[in-house]
């Protein structure tokens, strides 16, 4: 009997709390289909009177959300791929040979990881404006490449620590470079802790706020998370908040549905992006 | 002998490879050291000179900037704020996590689902979370509201993020909202190394489920909690993105944290001097209080 109370009890606050996490969902996507008028006179809860795509229209051409996401996925996919390239030749060293300075080595890689953005953030302007890199992609690109590199390079050095190296010493004997066999041979091992990385990389680019806000001053370089928040901005003097949760119904959806896709991989992913400081 | 003739043999193929080590550390050695490291000196530095906006000398002042923040009663309230932000997100924070985790263990079917529901907001993005958050608490048209209205609560309908009393916390549901995931997917990582047996002998003894866990579980899971708290404490001390994006600092300055002050000082006062002088401030608590933090807690690691 208690046990069954129990289990009920479990079920009851589970459930609640998931209705009320879908709720706010729905309340997005049904505010992104109602009128400006709609949104201010009628009840959140009330269906939209008719279903009102010009907020859509409007969000890909007033409020450019299209551009961010295209920037978004620019940025975020170039500084990923670029991040994993680098770590994993500094994970595939630090995971294989013994050589002198590499506790120099690991305490570099420590120290970064530990260095708060508040603390860089100033003088990064100033290093970006000089190289002409404030305001470009590029900027942004090398700072997240940067930022990714250490928690990134940690996870690498120690998958590739666990490797065998007789597969290494056959493709030698078959007469292969040492780069060749990194790249042909260690590299594709590694698959499984490169997409485990991947996803804890992309979760923060694609997320990063605060260097995307002050690096980025020209609205069409906008990445998502500063395209909604100035979205958001707008909405606020101009009452158009259909834009607004059109846009954030845009920027939402395909990451939802990647989640639901890939729920394992990115719940993994999620618990290891918590290790970054 | 054979294992010290592979050795000496991998060796030889080692020597090659070993060339690589210089080439292969070089571009993420590079990176860290031109946009972290220093950068980071360059900021100790800059707050021990004179730079407001353009006006720039190189000259030392000594602690000057320092001195100046130390008397700014907007920046000593923003170090308040920032250990209320702590200390309230935290009082909410742990037991909500402790229970849905539990909860999650517990659920046999639609455990997928749940999980789904419940960690979904983890994927968006801190300042789409965060508008989107601004508006559920809307006084006019916002989520909250509505519901309190419709339920008939209507007393309880308030301008959440309009009001000095409120606005902290409405802040504070926001961010664990979005941030619960993390919590709960540690915490469950650290009960399943949990030996089932310890738990079983527990409910066999006829203490109930919610019992065994705060006394059987939670003990066990200190080594995940403390380290969650010490990530909680470097995270909650450098809170910027949702604070800024839900109320910018206000009403009144009432959630004016260290981060967004200091944003406001550099980026939108360029006075770039004060701003880092408040980051190596704000890094130091960080510091020392993670390090006391970790101290603390240490607990003897529980052999299980």
């Amino acid at each position: 009997m208690q046990r069954f109370g129990s289990r009920a009890v479990i079920f009851a606050i589970l459930g609640i709390y998931a209705v009320i996490n879908l709720f706010s969902f729905v309340w997005v996507a049904m505010m992104s289909f109602k009128s400006s008028k709609e949104i201010i006179g009628t009840s959140p809860w009330s269906l939209p009177e008719t279903l009102h795509w010009k907020n859509f229209a409007d969000a890909l051409t007033v409020g450019r959300i299209g551009d961010y996401m295209l920037n978004s996925l620019i940025v975020t996919s170039v500084s990923t791929v670029v991040a994993l390239l680098v770590s994993s030749m500094s994970g595939y060293i630090l995971g294989r040979f013994q050589f002198r300075g590499r506790e120099l080595v690991t305490g570099a890689f420590m120290v970064a990881m530990m260095i708060p953005p508040f603390m860089i953030v100033v003088p990064l302007f100033d290093v970006l404006e000089t190289l002409n890199l404030l305001d470009s992609h590029v900027g942004l690109i090398l700072v997240y490449i940067a930022m990714q590199v250490p928690l990134n390079t940690f996870i690498l050095t120690a998958f590739h620590r666990t490797l065998p190296r007789q597969l290494e010493e056959a493709a030698a004997l078959d007469g292969a470079s040492p780069l060749r066999s990194f790249l042909q041979v260690v590299l594709p091992l590694t698959t499984p802790a490169l997409v485990a990385c991947g996803i804890v990389n992309v979760l923060h680019i694609w997320n990063e706020f605060l260097y995307a806000l002050v690096f980025l001053q020209d609205r069409t370089k906008y990445t998502v998370p500063v395209g909604i928040f100035n979205l958001g901005q707008v909405a606020d003097y101009s009452s158009n908040w259909g834009i607004l949760f059109a846009g954030m119904l845009i920027s939402i959806l395909p990451v939802l549905i990647l989640f639901a896709v890939f729920q394992k991989q990115f719940t993994s992913g999620i618990a290891q992006g918590a290790m970054k400081l | 002998m054979a294992r010290t003739a592979t050795r000496a043999y991998g060796s030889v193929l080692d020597r090659g490879r070993r060339k690589l080590i210089i080439p292969f550390l070089a571009p993420g050695l590079l990176l860290i050291a031109v946009f972290f490291m220093v950068p980071a000196i360059q900021t100790i530095w800059i707050s021990f000179t004179d730079w407001y906006g353009t006006f720039r000398t190189n000259g030392f002042v000594g602690f000057k900037n320092y001195a100046g923040i130390m008397g700014d009663p907007l920046f000593l309230q923003s170090v308040r704020n920032t250990f209320v932000y702590f200390a309230l997100s935290l009082v909410l924070l742990f037991p909500v996590a402790l229970f849905l985790s539990w909860a999650l263990l517990r659920v046999r079917r639609g455990r997928n689902f749940f999980q789904f529901m419940i960690f979904a907001p983890a994927v968006l993005s801190v300042a789409v979370a965060g508008v989107m958050w601004k508006f559920i608490l809307n006084p006019n048209f916002g989520l909250v509201n509505e519901t309190l209205r419709a339920i008939g609560l209507e007393s309880w309908a308030q301008p959440w993020l309009g009001q000095p009393s409120t606005a902290m916390f409405g802040i504070v549901v926001a961010v664990i909202w979005h941030g619960i995931a993390t919590w709960i997917i540690l915490l469950i990582a650290g009960m399943d190394r949990i030996p089932g047996e310890m738990r079983e002998a527990a409910l066999v003894d006829g203490a109930s489920e919610w019992k065994t866990y705060i006394r059987i579980t939670m003990p066990l899971l200190w080594p995940v909690l403390s380290t969650l708290l010490v990530l909680w404490l470097i995270q909650a001390f450098q809170a910027f993105a949702f604070i800024y994006v839900m109320t910018n600092g206000g009403p009144h300055g009432s959630t004016e944290v260290m981060g967004t002050y200091m944003y406001r000082m550099a980026f939108e006062g360029r006075m770039f001097s004060s701003g880092s002088a408040m980051a190596v401030v704000m890094t130091l608590i960080v510091l020392v209080v993670s390090v006391l933090g970790r101290r603390l807690l240490k607990s003897e690691d529980i052999e299980y």
